[in-house]
């Protein structure tokens, strides 16, 4: 078995390093390591044969089942043992603490491969290095953190030495950044700023507030990596980059967002930023790289939607070797062209009628609470 | 069919000055588009105003009988298969609503034989030991004269998709003899605006103390407008909704509020026995299927007894079973995603909990999410649902864990289907009696109240009027005061 798993990942390494253009052969790996999946991950295999699918019934990646995600949270969705994993990563389970997703890594090499070989590509494809600041706490305060890992990586990988953290346990040290960010002006140097979305917005009130804007040199980035719920106010995503853009006085196309989730092992990506650097037109929409295929779905039928329909997205990335490449998201949307526009998050239902439903029962105990 | 059909039922002098947007209705039925006024704050004074007027002249004048007789007319005209509004309702309904066709024409049929003048008649009479109280000033056992006045104008505020369901407070407004203003909901507009057509069919003064119009819930000054000139506001919605009204309610107006309710079914073991327990299944299927669960009639989860012939988990499978045959009988609306990801969500987590235990287990439609049975021995939390057809069973040792069970949604249950033989009834409506249940009845009438229940636990007409009490010191002390005594 550890031979198998040796070849399974060798098998997506070369995937993903051949480069683009492997429509055909998403399939034949997807198949393969649907197989391997079937074969070492128990709880996925029982939910496959519920569904009558074997690795036999496989033609092409989409008739592989796709997990939801709340799965993860219920089962040990892995290949492996939770004792042997080199890391777990785990969702930040705001709505129930006691129940949160785990994404069970054996290691971390296809991980770190899939993050890095976009990351050039989408966030850094102009440099080799560049300082970067980061709003979210260390790998250290967050080992369970797939995030705090993906920064960390970003850092050891594309930072330069003088890279810093300005969150800690205690939250944003809007302070320091504002003295990096002032720094960075002064000595012309670009900085790259990445971090979860209510950190930007934190810092952006924080300086509407007080007046403040920033001049960053030229070259300089910024990369929302998501992440709102429950922490600050929400806000519009565009009018959010647009205002991050004025704030810290760098072309629309430097405003980044990274799209993840601790269930998966890819990101995707705004395209701004490397169509820019290509000299080409940007699309609108988010992109994952080639060992991912997004699609949406009518989660009724299960059925692809015809590009434009609302639905929900689902994964099918190679990089999840070790728990499942079939991931059925709680996201809402459209498909265009290559990529996808995402919504948010698929809210349960909203009663229609005059029926009670859990929603609003939970909410409105916790507003008798608050 | 796709036409533009009017979503409002005003006087006909405000009619010629309104804005109006249009509402859109589609599915794989057809499509419908419904126009509603947009009304500033002065029409709406102006509306009010008129509505109030024709009362005073007309409406308020009426007997009660009087009253019974005309709604009762409507009712009869509604019944008539070939009733041109009722075909209409027929047609538009299902698309509206996204409910099968044959589920509305069974429930309009069921749900407006309850409106028939007896049964109108017992409506007065649960509420009004004399209902002449309503007409006049009538004696009082304890000594005085007594007199029961309706308020000059309510303002409804209907709930969306059980079409009909505005009508109990239309009549019941109607019954009391206030004018009526009526707000309907975006997702199902049009049965109170037809039924108002109706009565204009028979009564034209009577139709014109009822409006009947649209407006954004939240709107603040339409709201204001709309609440100032009231005497009684009647809101039907979320906890959400109910709560923002009632801040916006003046100190001197009555509120009557119907917040959202769960209900819950019961099934003894003596009811698992032969053919008992495939209709007691077959009932319960039909109570959790009906309006696809979106009623505050329709149950969340039902307890079943162990030790019966068949057991708790049998009880389940062939509810599964039933549920699936009502579906074939009846099919469930189309959901958005959201609704969906909601079912398939709930659905993931049983399955992939009883990859682990046998003690929970998931039933569910093939090739979709039309119907879901979850069967569960360890109860959390009270299992609500996410509605669509998707219902719980819990086994349960005995009916005294009810209480307990029940306890976190005490002040929210509404109705109790029960399955259970003569020899429990007594103690198992005292158990529900505590629990504080709203309405029992039996298994598969959960989603056909009788009338003159007690909706929400309170009184219908009881709630919306005011007395005046003469006292007997009047009769006494007046005869003093003539100027012809003796």
């Amino acid at each position: 078995m550890q031979n198998d798993y040796k070849n399974i990942k060798q098998l997506v390494k070369n995937f993903i390093e051949e480069g683009e253009n492997l429509n055909e052969r998403f399939s034949v790996v997807a198949k393969e390591l649907f197989t391997y999946q079937y074969q070492n991950n128990p709880a996925y295999r029982k939910f496959c044969r519920k569904r009558r699918i074997t690795p036999v019934s496989i033609n092409s990646f989409s008739d592989i089942p796709p997990v939801p995600i709340t799965a993860f949270k219920e089962a040990n969705l892995a290949c492996s043992s939770i004792e042997d994993a080199e890391a777990v990563f785990m969702t930040s389970g705001t709505t129930n603490p006691e129940k949160r997703g785990k994404n069970i890594h054996k290691d971390l090499e296809i991980y770190n491969l899939s993050m890095k070989s976009y990351f050039k590509k989408c966030v850094v494809p102009d440099v080799d290095r560049i300082k970067m600041i980061i709003l979210f706490p260390t790998r250290e305060q967050m080992p369970n953190s797939s995030l705090a890992h993906y920064l960390d990586l970003a850092i050891t990988e594309f930072g330069t030495s003088d890279s810093d953290y300005v969150v800690s346990q205690e939250g944003l040290d809007t302070e320091k950044l504002k003295s990096i960010l002032l720094d960075a002006e002064q000595i012309n140097e670009p900085i790259c700023i990445l971090g979860a979305t209510f950190s930007f917005i934190q810092f952006l009130d924080d300086c509407l507030e007080k007046g403040m804007k920033f001049n960053l040199p030229k070259g300089s980035r910024i990369m929302e990596t998501g992440g709102s719920k429950g922490r600050t106010r929400s806000m519009d995503p565009l009018e959010l980059r647009k205002k991050l853009a004025d704030l810290f006085s760098i072309p629309d196309y430097a405003c980044g967002n990274m799209y993840g989730m601790t269930e998966l092992s890819s990101q995707m990506y705004n395209q701004n930023f490397r169509h820019h650097y290509l000299g080409e037109q940007a699309p609108s929409f988010s992109k994952p790289p080639h060992w991912v295929k997004t699609l949406i779905v009518d989660p009724e039928t299960m059925l692809e939607k015809p590009e434009g329909e609302r639905g929900i997205i689902v994964h099918y990335d190679l990089a999840n070797i070790n728990s499942v490449l079939a991931i059925m998201t709680e996201d809402l949307g459209i498909k265009e062209g290559e990529g996808f526009h995402l919504l948010g998050r698929a809210e349960g239902a909203e009663a229609k009628g005059c029926s009670l439903a859990i929603e609003q029962f939970l909410s409105s105990t916790r507003e008798e609470r608050s | 069919m796709d036409s533009l059909y009017s979503g409002y039922f005003l006087p006909a002098d405000v009619v010629n000055d309104l804005k109006f947007k249009t509402l859109s209705f589609k599915n794989d039925r057809g499509h419908v588009e419904l126009q509603v006024p947009e009304m500033t704050e002065t029409q709406l004074s102006s509306v009010m105003l008129t509505l109030k007027k024709h009362r005073h002249e007309y409406l308020s004048k009426l007997h009660t009988n009087d009253l019974i007789t005309i709604i009762d007319q409507a009712i009869q005209k509604w019944l008539h298969p070939n009733y041109e509004l009722r075909q209409f309702a027929e047609e538009t309904l299902p698309i509206i609503t996204g409910y099968d066709a044959e589920m509305i024409r069974l429930f309009l049929s069921r749900y407006l034989r309850t409106f028939r003048k007896e049964r109108l008649q017992r409506i007065v009479e649960e509420d009004f030991s004399n209902p002449l109280v309503l007409d006049e000033f009538r004696p009082r056992r304890a000594g005085g004269l007594t007199r029961a006045y309706g308020p000059e104008l309510i303002t409804h505020i209907f709930s969306g998709n059980v079409p009909g369901l505005p009508l109990w407070s239309l009549v019941s407004g109607l019954l009391v003899k206030s004018a009526t203003l009526g707000k309907v909901s975006s997702s199902e507009p049009l049965f109170p605006v037809l039924f108002s057509k109706t009565i204009a069919e028979i009564d034209p003064d009577l139709a014109k103390t009822i409006a009947i119009t649209w407006w954004q819930g939240g709107n603040e000054s339409i709201e204001q407008t709309a609440f100032k000139h009231s005497q009684t506001v009647v809101a039907y919605g979320g906890e959400r909704t109910i709560q923002q009204i009632s801040k916006k309610i003046p100190p001197h107006v009555r509120f009557v509020e119907h917040g959202h309710k769960v209900s819950f079914g019961v099934i003894t073991k003596e009811c698992l026995t032969g053919s008992l327990a495939w209709q007691s299944a077959e009932r319960a299927a039909k109570d959790a299927s009906w309006f696809d669960q979106q009623g505050c009639l329709s149950p969340h989860v039902f307890y079943v007894e162990k030790g019966g012939h068949y057991s708790p988990r049998d009880f389940a499978r062939l509810l599964a079973q039933e549920m699936s045959n009502f579906e074939h009988k009846m099919n469930r609306a189309n959901l958005t995603p959201d609704e969906t990801n909601a079912i398939l969500k709930a659905r993931s987590d049983v399955e992939f909990k009883s990859f682990a235990s046998d003690r929970i287990e998931l039933l569910a439609s093939e090739g979709g999410t039309s119907w879901t049975v979850i069967y569960r021995e360890d109860q959390e939390q009270f299992p609500f649902s996410c509605l669509n057809r998707l219902v719980t069973v819990i086994p349960i040792d005995d009916l005294k864990e009810l209480k307990e069970r029940t306890l976190s949604v005490q002040r929210l249950i509404q109705t109790v289907g029960i399955a259970c033989p003569p020899q429990k009834f007594q103690s198992l409506i005292h158990i529900l009696g505590e629990c504080g249940v709203n309405r029992i009845c039996f298994l598969g009438e959960m989603p056909q109240p009788e009338a003159g229940w007690h909706h929400d636990g309170r009184f219908n007409l009881g709630d919306l009027v005011y007395w005046c009490d003469v006292e007997s010191s009047v009769e006494a002390l007046m005869d003093k005061f003539d100027p012809y005594r003796d």
